[in-house]
């Protein structure tokens, strides 16, 4: 019996084994496993005030944290009946999409981008491909500083509050802002274009691909839960629909959707959106003839690197208009309720769910983050890819299969509550 | 020969690695100035000890752990903790004081994995710790200063400012002598007071300073009035295993029999 193992697939957020066992030429047993330290957020979040929980919510991943921060907030303030200004839902979406570019640039320049190029890392790249790493930089120094200006800092934020903000950003750091996202664009259009520009394993299975959907805009901020396969339903009953089930190699749970794997992310919120997105970002996909839906792994990147334009552009229109005024956070009335809240972040669609008390004490918690609802899919995806490149080397079976992971950008410290590639040859 | 520096994490959000790779303008001088042989959110390359730095993200919280550290501690020169999970546990060691059997039945249902989870500590529960990079997430400049003292054969001190002393600087009013619930004098500067400066009151993450007085502390938020379950929350939320807290409850006992 010889065994391949990929312990600790690098260049992911979090920890996790894939595990492979082959026999004749056939896999015989597949399994994702995600091997980090429980920490149950959702056990400790019990027992604590309404007006803490956002703050600690945003410690369950440090890559995202805005997502978790911004949809924890948002269901708090549903439960409480909290109506906050105009001027707060558009800073709070800069916040946001600040936070997906910070995150697809991590994703797209550090995790991916050396897998490419054949390097370990970006830095070891820094000599051959000095302009391209220096460019990745440069947009991620940006996306940093719209969540620092806004938000307070780029790990965590902290400015946003229930009502409002605790701290408003000035006008003149605002105007810096918009005039460096202007700057910017023609970096994005250069990193649209090489993400293009690589050849991808010709590999597809079918999978429903689903996101929030909504009239008004490219659903970031609200809308309902839709699918390509047809499904339109309200956020609030994702737990009709969404079902976390336990398996006993993974401290992470497998989500399915009706009882189906599914997958969520750039490539979803493309296939169930494209008409939404600004002129520049479908012009990307029109100019090279890309076609949503896609059923193709490895378009993620892809799908992302088309997002950092759109995310640009719409940063660019929500600052344009904005007259900053002062501006305290809205009153409320602390009362017993629930808050359900969706957003679509980084690798997906996250749900946050909060059942408070009369003082206000959290006494149920429930939260799915995307990479949770992906890990079924994975899976599937690796039983599918691994039997069309079973004949080449070893070596090479492990490299492409980490990237067929990679390119969900799975991360496991948020759907940890646990990946290495173990090929087992029997 | 350039030093070897490798960046571990154990169990954490690895906000803090990310706070590192946010250091944009400055990754390239560090990748001139060490060799980064183990970065696993940054790079494939994993290097066999000796290293001269390890910087540790994340709490012990797994057997499996236990042994790393350890393994990490023989192999390495310099061993730093980076984070409020690698000083203190962070916020997962919230669930210390929890029932696990309750928690795993209620989030795993009846199929529980098999976790081998330990309650979540600091690393320094386990091995010798050289020095402390502190704060949930770090600060990334406070990072870049201590990576720079290590680098030039300094020994870094610790700054044993509280808060205050950042906050004073950056003349906010004070949450302390206003409201009561701020641990800004409680807890180890170095952030810049950030949130203080950005109204909120210090939520202690970066640990509790050694020569702490905290009784006469907790009978000053009691004179303002804080009862005694938000005292509680305020002092157990990114460090609530801190060491220093442990007496807390006693503390806060004393406290009320004498008012």
């Amino acid at each position: 019996m010889s065994i391949i193992k990929l312990d600790h697939i690098t260049k992911i957020e979090g920890h996790a084994n894939l595990y492979v066992k082959i026999q004749n030429d056939k896999v015989k047993e597949l399994r994702l496993e995600a091997v980090e330290g429980a920490r149950y957020f959702e056990g400790f979040l019990k027992g604590r005030k309404y007006d803490e929980v956002h703050h600690i919510a945003s410690r369950i991943c440090g890559v995202c944290s805005q997502s978790h921060l911004l949809c924890a907030l948002k269901a708090i303030e549903n439960a409480l009946g909290v109506k906050v200004s105009e001027q707060t839902t558009r800073l709070r979406k800069l916040i946001l999409m600040g936070s997906i570019l910070q995150s697809h640039l991590l994703h797209l320049y550090f995790l991916a981008l050396p897998d490419y190029f054949g390097f370990e890392s970006a830095l070891a790249m820094t000599k051959s491909h000095k302009d391209t790493v220096l460019r990745g930089l440069k947009l991620k120094k940006l996306a940093n500083d719209i969540c620092t200006i806004i938000g307070g800092r780029d790990v965590h934020c902290i400015t946003p509050i229930i009502g409002g903000f605790s701290k408003l950003p000035t006008q003149k750091a605002l105007n810096k802002l918009l005039e460096r996202l202007k700057e910017s664009r023609q970096d994005v259009i250069k990193t649209a274009k090489l993400f293009i520009s690589f050849k991808n394993p010709s590999f597809a299975r079918k999978k429903d691909l689903v996101s929030l959907k909504s009239d008004k805009e490219y659903a970031l901020w609200e809308g309902h839960i839709a699918s390509i396969d047809g499904i339109s339903v309200p956020f609030s009953e994702y737990h009709k629909h969404l079902q976390e089930q336990s398996v006993k190699y993974s401290s992470a749970k497998f989500v399915t959707l009706n009882n189906n794997s599914f997958m969520v992310g750039a490539v979803a919120r493309i296939s169930n959106n494209k008409d939404k997105l600004t002129k520049s970002a479908r012009n990307i996909i029109q100019k090279n003839k890309l076609t949503f839906p896609c059923d193709s792994p490895f378009m993620n990147n892809v799908a992302q690197a088309i997002e950092l334009m759109h995310l640009t552009d719409t940063c660019i229109a929500l600052l344009e208009d904005l007259k900053l005024v002062t501006e305290d956070p809205v009153k409320y009335n602390v009362k017993a309720g629930t808050g359900i809240a969706a957003l679509e972040v980084p690798r997906g669609t996250v749900y946050h769910e909060y059942e408070l008390n009369g003082v206000g004490e959290v006494v149920r918690a429930n939260i799915i983050s995307p990479t949770t609802q992906n890990l079924l899919s994975i899976e599937e995806d690796v039983k599918q890819f691994l039997p069309t490149i079973l004949k080449k080397h070893k070596q090479r079976i492990i490299l492409d299969l980490e990237k067929l992971i990679r390119a969900y950008d799975p991360c496991i410290s948020c759907s940890a509550h646990f990946l290495e590639v173990e090929l087992d040859y029997v | 020969m350039k030093p070897r520096v490798a960046i571990f994490d154990m169990t954490s959000c690895d906000g803090c690695q990310t706070t590192i790779l946010n250091l944009e303008e400055y990754l390239v001088d560090i990748a001139n100035a060490v060799d980064i042989v183990n970065f696993r959110l940054g790079t494939e390359k994993v290097s066999p000890g000796p290293y001269d730095i390890s910087i540790v993200e994340g709490s012990i919280s797994r057997q499996e752990e236990v042994k790393k550290i350890k393994w990490i501690r023989e192999n390495s020169k310099t061993v730093i903790a980076l984070g409020a999970c690698a000083t203190h546990g962070g916020p997962q060691a919230l669930s210390n004081r929890l029932n696990k059997k309750d928690i795993h039945k209620e989030i795993y249902g009846n199929i529980v994995p098999k976790l081998n989870s330990l309650d979540a500590k600091g690393i320094d529960q386990y091995i010798k710790v050289d020095h402390y990079i502190r704060g949930c997430p770090i600060d990334k400049f406070d990072f870049l200063n201590i990576l720079k003292q290590f680098l030039i054969g300094k020994i870094p001190k610790e700054n044993t400012n509280p808060v205050c002393v950042e906050c004073r600087f950056n003349e906010n009013v004070c949450q302390f002598m206003e409201l009561g619930a701020c641990l800004g004098p409680f807890t180890y500067g170095g952030c810049g007071a950030i949130c203080p400066t950005n109204n909120l009151p210090c939520d202690g993450c970066r640990g509790a300073l050694d020569d702490l007085n905290l009784e006469a502390g907790i009978r000053i938020m009691k004179k303002k009035n804080i009862g005694d379950d938000k005292i509680k929350a305020l002092f157990r939320k990114y460090v609530p295993s801190d060491k220093r807290y442990e007496k807390f409850e006693e503390m806060l006992k004393n406290v009320n029999n004498k008012t």
